[in-house]
């Protein structure tokens, strides 16, 4: 649709922008918790082996 | 993994309303007899504009909070609204810059409607850089909570600078009666939709930074 348009390119633009900021925030919070429930069960494991 | 699978599943519905809102956006309405197609942004620019506007509310309350309760955890929560806030203001500014660029011809200009955006978003920057530089105590929770109200005091301004000082950006676009009640429902929608989506990701950061806080204690306990 007029991508060959500067409106179009414009429009496809902000469209991406946008939608790539969102879904980075949210594939990041996504391997955020992976990560951070990762590293809190191996401390946790480790504690009780020590104890 | 299968946790975060579930936790992560309203995240990716609220996503996907999204998307449909804005491919609504793009195909489902019709087209501006003024602007052509790209008024179509207004879809993206208004809602990050005034979810931005909803952190500095978030914000404002969590800061009375904190100040009132001299509640450290609050200010998890601030940091969180504020990473939000300076995202989406960002995002606001940036589709603000492209739509300006096809109507107005330019990139940026110095008008009051975005002057007083880019204030907002440097105070939300400011909010963080504060946060990490001040020690943990009374002075943090002060220091933070006065900020937090102060960001909040820029959101009328932004608001209002259209009607304040004479400017190249339109008026309010909601309430004006200037669009079709087709245009203003799928708007209002789209608004709702990144309302939603923003205080998921809100929630979600909040319990990313509880849980690095918790393996902070876990690590000092240890040591």
């Amino acid at each position: 649709m007029l991508l060959t348009s500067a409106q179009g390119l414009a429009l496809a633009g902000a469209y991406i922008v946008v939608v790539l900021a969102l879904l980075l925030a949210l594939v990041y919070l996504y391997y955020e918790r992976r990560k951070l429930h990762a590293l809190q069960q191996t401390l946790t494991e480790q504690q009780h082996e020590e104890n | 993994m299968k946790t975060e699978c579930s936790a992560f599943r309203w995240g990716i519905v609220l996503f996907a309303l999204q998307l449909v809102c804005w491919g609504w956006g793009l195909y489902g309405v019709g087209t501006d007899v003024h602007q052509g197609d790209v008024y179509r942004i207004l879809y993206v620019h208004v809602p990050t504009c005034l979810t931005a506007f909803a952190c500095a509310c978030y914000l404002f309350f969590c800061s009375i909070y904190a100040l009132r309760k001299k509640n450290a955890a609050a200010l998890l929560w601030g940091q969180a609204i504020a990473e939000l806030g300076l995202l989406f203001t960002v995002l606001g500014l940036l589709t603000g810059s492209i739509w300006g660029r096809v109507t107005w011809g330019v990139w940026w200009t110095w008008d009051a409607r975005l002057l007083t955006t880019f204030i907002l978003g440097v105070l939300f920057a400011a909010y963080l850089l504060l946060q990490k530089a001040l020690p943990r105590g009374e002075n943090k929770i002060k220091a933070s909570a006065a900020l937090g109200i102060l960001i909040f005091i820029d959101v009328p301004i932004v608001y209002k600078s259209v009607t304040w000082w004479r400017t190249l950006h339109q008026p309010p676009s909601i309430g004006m009666g200037t669009l079709s009640g087709e245009i203003l429902a799928l708007l209002l929608v789209t608004i709702l939709s990144s309302l939603l989506f923003m205080t998921w990701l809100l929630c979600a950061r909040v319990k990313n930074l509880h849980l690095q806080q918790r393996i902070a204690e876990l690590v000092s306990d240890w040591h």
